[in-house]
């Protein structure tokens, strides 16, 4: 699910517009594009790909074009949350899927100066470099850094974690960091738009710029409920878009 | 004797005959009233198939994007649709997010209806269009069905327990 949680502008007030729609919105919290040439009204955007965001929805729609015998119009509406500074939450996932708990990356090597969490899985393929490591559980749950560099092996941080890792201390990362690396700025959705797919690599598809990073450890259960807040960097509200 | 009968008589039958053309002036006058109504449900029908039809968008020139959007944003109560119908019928059968003004909110039972009361819970205004007078506010309630709760809002008291054991970053 994917929420409107605050706007720039230091509101926290939902400005919500009801606008015809020209695709099924099949759930609520999904965020809604302007139509293209020939689209009869706001569509949901793509897995990899918002382009003139309208804002969030907070109902659902079935598109029809036909007459109705049932008494019901034609013309579906939705409502959206048009704020063009919103920020909007949006759960991670460790898949494609909803749902999918994020994969953990467990410390194989211990390492003594903090700048460093080696695991022995492949952080550069898909590239996680500029993207999030955060302690799952162990010696360094709690805490958040940036990955600087990344390897087949291990992710680097500049700024050491508090403690030392001692193998078998688990860690979780996403490719997101806030406020967003000029190479960090997209984000991928899961197939029912409905949370960001955080495990895919850093820096392509959907253009966003992350405000927020809302992480979780084993006693926040972080695997599931981790969320990103960010604002889209194409919203058709922006004058400059 | 005669003369007072036949007067009677005269009397009796020119009574009937006023009896029987206001009869008929009430028949003609029922049928006027009845024209009338069905000539006023077929306008309301009319106006209310207009205001209802299908938004068939056609690329203009020196349309901006946001001219498209004003256009098609939704209309809202159709003419001669009774508020209280088009809330509590329309909307609330359909779960769809309502807006309601401070003076229109009254009349709308959300519990009943199955909605979630975003001010009463979470004490937030929405902006945007009173669903009843149509007029711009920055104080409306906003009302969420509740199957679209845990989807496109989250009760700010459970956000708030969350967020307490969270790592943020930003």
């Amino acid at each position: 699910m994917g929420e409107f949680v605050y706007d720039l502008a230091g509101n926290t007030s939902p400005f919500v517009k009801k606008y015809a729609i020209g695709g099924t919105f099949s759930d609520a919290g999904i965020l809604a594009e302007a139509p293209d040439a020939g689209q009869a009204g706001i569509t949901a955007p793509t897995t990899t790909a918002t382009a003139d965001v309208v804002g969030i929805t907070t109902d659902v729609g079935t598109y029809v074009t036909a007459q109705q015998t049932d008494g019901t119009s034609a013309n579906r509406i939705v409502a959206v949350v048009v704020n063009p500074l919103a920020v909007y939450r949006f759960i991670i996932s460790g898949g494609a899927t909803e749902g999918t708990a994020m994969t953990l990356r467990d410390v194989t090597t211990a390492q003594t100066d903090g700048l460093s969490v080696i695991t022995g899985d492949d952080w550069s393929s898909p590239q996680f470099d500029e993207g999030v490591v955060w302690g799952y559980d162990g010696a360094n749950a709690g805490q958040a850094r940036k990955i600087t560099s990344t390897s087949t092996t291990t992710a680097t941080v500049t700024v050491a974690f508090d403690r030392d890792s001692p193998i078998g201390d688990n860690y979780l990362y996403a490719n997101a960091w806030a406020p967003a690396d000029a190479t960090a700025l997209t984000a991928q959705f899961t197939t029912n738009l409905y949370q960001l797919d955080a495990q895919t690599a850093v820096g392509s598809d959907a253009v966003v710029t992350y405000v927020e990073l809302e992480l979780y450890d084993v006693g926040g259960d972080g695997r599931t409920k981790s969320a990103i807040h960010f604002q889209s960097r194409d919203h058709v509200f922006n004058l400059s878009t | 004797m005669d003369a007072a009968a036949t007067l009677t008589e005269a009397r009796a039958k020119r009574l009937m005959q006023e009896e029987l053309r206001l009869k008929a002036r009430r028949v003609r006058m029922e049928a006027a009233r009845q024209r009338e109504v069905l000539a006023a449900k077929e306008r309301n029908r009319a106006e209310r198939s207009k205001a209802n039809s299908t938004t068939v968008w056609s690329p203009r020139k020196q349309w901006s994007v946001w001219d498209e959007l004003k256009a098609l944003e939704d209309k809202g109560r159709a003419t001669k649709r009774i508020a209280g119908a088009y809330i509590a019928g329309d909307l609330s059968e359909l779960h769809k997010t309502i807006m309601l003004c401070p003076m229109c909110k009254h009349g709308f039972d959300w519990k009943k209806h199955r909605y979630y009361n975003v001010f009463h819970y979470d004490h937030i205004y929405a902006s945007g269009r009173c669903d009843v007078c149509r007029a711009m506010s920055t104080k409306l309630s906003l009302y969420l069905h509740e199957t679209h709760v845990g989807q496109s809002w989250t009760p700010r008291a459970q956000l708030r327990q969350q967020r307490r054991k969270a790592i943020t970053v930003g």
